[in-house]
């Protein structure tokens, strides 16, 4: 896909309709998740319409804090609160089922069948993409629907104060990993392919024109212009260096007396993937299924071996989390495994933003 | 293109054919299987409707391998009430193996404390079948008492051609002698070439590894057997992270040097 991206350099610009003859062209070959308006979040979604499609609303973000309201222009939102985890790594699913008769028998479950569509990826979560893909590589749910995605990014025109794409390299520029990428410019939308089908389904298209040079200059200044804004919210300099120092700092305990271990930061993270696996079985124990299920490092079991949790204090988890993403990512994927999406400082009911927590031990 | 993997949950079946109470709560079963196993793996066991416990593989026979499993969890205590001619589910064999060879020529030591003596037993055994290419072989076992000793019907056997020692804490010592597993070490005198292998309680490790550097042993001859929670045993799931490791699969067996500092750091 990458490759490919180089060597055509395919780039149109379509308008509200194009748009909308998009949607429907994919809608025919995929089932389309993309952000929809639910109960007042904006949250990734099966959409049967384009009208489902949330096109003109803002969400406002800071630590603990949601609110979503309209917008005039499109694409004018973040990332949605859920991330697409949700959908390629259900909360629970059945990995194996076991009946017991006269003789004992192994059912194994079926693989799924669904191609998904995500239509309105932002950097972060096409980069968390990357990040799942290599931890869940021996998962064949999660990898048989991975093989299959049609992925339609999205150029970020703002940001949230809980931000910090740049900060982890994951944003805001988008390079590769889709097969269609969008930038809105004002009420017209620049399209860049990025792979064969995706070139194909372009093809469908009506209406269209090719890009020009004042098209990209205008995307690379919306580029500029949050990149700046970006850099002057957040920064960690050398953090990968200066994290590995501080492993045992007393600073760690300062989010002892705040943090209730409620596990929301794990459950909105699109790059979170620790799992349980429970049975879930008969009254007379004759079939049971072993069923995933998504775990969290903060809980009070993850860690616990014969009564004895090996990460009793609640500070202990946080750290393991913390050090998880900055540190013991780094070591086997070559790169920090949070993408700066925010969601863990929205969605943290004690309003922690880790960015506050990570600098305040590098720095002590 | 498009590739099915297979699902690493599916378990194996396998037949028990011989079963020995060691004392009261665990049991040594013999299972029927030729899988390949190394010492220091092990199989997550399976009991229909309570789930999987990671058990360290105790041996190995001609018709198959050995586990040794202490009741102690809800998988645990249904598995215990298997008999032979029961079937019995698993997956694996998972983990990594002790690395013997680094001790060819070498002196090598076992230490060993309560249960963990079943995680030594397999390298142990390998050893003793291969004991011209170590210089010395001496183990040492700490039990808490003469009833809770693992495997007294192997001891003269194994005493045969190593320096076996057992110790029990509390209780009537038959013959034995009286303390911890850290006494039989203190008396030790050892060349700083000695290959250490343990495997045991934190309580036994923490002051074990001290005694190890004092005489003078260097880290990264000494070799320890964690246990962590587990669940998917394919390194995915979380659970058994210590430090940047998965004990499931970049373990259980590490050098101590490698994790010293989650080791020692306090809840990692």
């Amino acid at each position: 896909m990458e490759s490919f991206t180089q060597s055509i350099k395919q780039r149109f610009i379509i308008d509200y309709q194009g748009l909308e003859k998009l949607f429907y062209i994919l809608s025919e070959q995929f089932t389309v998740i993309g952000p929809k308006v639910v109960k007042e979040l904006l949250r990734y979604e099966p959409l049967k319409s384009f009208e489902e499609l949330a096109l003109n609303c803002v969400n406002l973000e800071k630590a603990g804090f949601y609110k979503l309201e309209r917008a005039e222009a499109p694409f004018t939102n973040t990332r949605p609160t859920n991330s697409l985890k949700d959908w390629l790594y259900p909360q629970e699913r059945i990995i194996l089922e076991i009946e017991r008769d006269r003789e004992s028998t192994i059912i194994s479950p079926k693989v799924p069948s669904q191609n998904y569509c995500f239509f309105d990826v932002r950097a972060c979560d096409l980069t968390a993409l990357t990040i799942m893909n290599r931890a869940l590589s021996k998962d064949p749910y999660y990898q048989t629907l991975k093989t299959k995605l049609f992925i339609l990014a999205v150029t970020c025109k703002y940001e949230r104060e809980t931000c910090f794409c740049l900060a982890t390299n994951a944003g805001p520029d988008i390079k590769r990993g889709y097969d269609l990428l969008l930038t809105a410019l004002g009420e017209k939308f620049l399209i860049e392919i990025g792979s064969k089908r995706a070139s194909q389904i372009i093809e469908k298209l009506p209406y269209k024109r090719e890009a020009i040079p004042k098209d990209l200059r205008e995307k690379h200044k919306i580029l500029r212009d949050l990149k700046e804004r970006l850099a002057s919210r957040f920064r960690i300099e050398k953090l990968a260096e200066r994290l590995p120092l501080c492993l045992t700092s007393s600073e760690w305990e300062k989010v002892e007396e705040r943090c209730f271990a409620c596990g929301n930061c794990t459950m909105v993270c699109p790059t979170c993937f620790c799992f349980d696996i429970v049975e879930n079985n008969t009254l007379l124990f004759k079939r049971s299924s072993r069923v995933m299920r998504w775990d969290s490092c903060f809980s009070q079991s993850f860690a616990t071996i014969n009564r004895y949790n090996l990460r009793e204090s609640i500070s202990s988890r946080y750290r393991h989390w913390i050090l998880h993403k900055f540190y013991y990512s780094p070591l086997s994927f070559k790169r920090f495994s949070c993408v700066g999406c925010g969601r863990c400082i929205t969605f943290c009911p004690a309003g922690i933003d880790l960015r506050e927590e990570v600098l305040r031990v590098v720095s002590a | 293109m498009l590739s099915v993997l297979e699902n690493p949950y599916v378990l194996k079946k396998g037949k028990i054919y011989r079963v020995i109470q060691e004392y009261e709560g665990v049991y040594t079963f013999f299972i029927e299987g030729q899988e390949k196993i190394k010492p220091g793996q092990y199989h997550m066991l399976y009991a229909l409707g309570r789930g999987e416990a990671p058990i360290t593989v105790a041996g190995k026979t001609k018709r198959g391998f050995i586990h040794t499993i202490r009741a102690v969890g809800s998988v645990t205590k249904s598995l215990v009430k298997l008999e032979a001619g029961d079937e019995i589910y698993y997956r694996g064999p998972f983990g990594n193996t002790w690395n013997l060879k680094i001790a060819y020529g070498k002196p090598l030591l076992f230490i060993s404390g309560g249960l963990g003596l079943a995680a030594n037993k397999f390298p142990f055994e390998v050893a003793l079948q291969n004991r011209s290419k170590f210089s010395s072989l001496i183990h040492l076992y700490g039990a808490r008492d003469t009833q809770s000793l693992l495997y007294r019907y192997l001891y003269s056997k194994w005493a045969q051609n190593s320096d076996f020692q057992v110790i029990v804490e509390r209780g009537e010592t038959e013959n034995l002698k009286k303390g911890l597993v850290t006494d039989l070490l203190e008396e030790l005198t050892l060349h700083s070439d000695t290959v250490v292998f343990i495997c045991g309680p934190e309580a036994m490790w923490k002051p074990t590894l001290r005694i190890l550097i004092e005489k003078g042993i260097s880290e990264e001859r000494i070799f320890l057997s964690l246990e962590r929670h587990m669940k998917c045993s394919i390194g995915t799931c979380g659970h058994c992270m210590i430090g940047p490791f998965f004990v499931c699969k970049d373990g259980p067996i590490f050098r101590y040097d490698q994790i010293k500092v989650f080791l020692e750091g306090g809840e990692f």
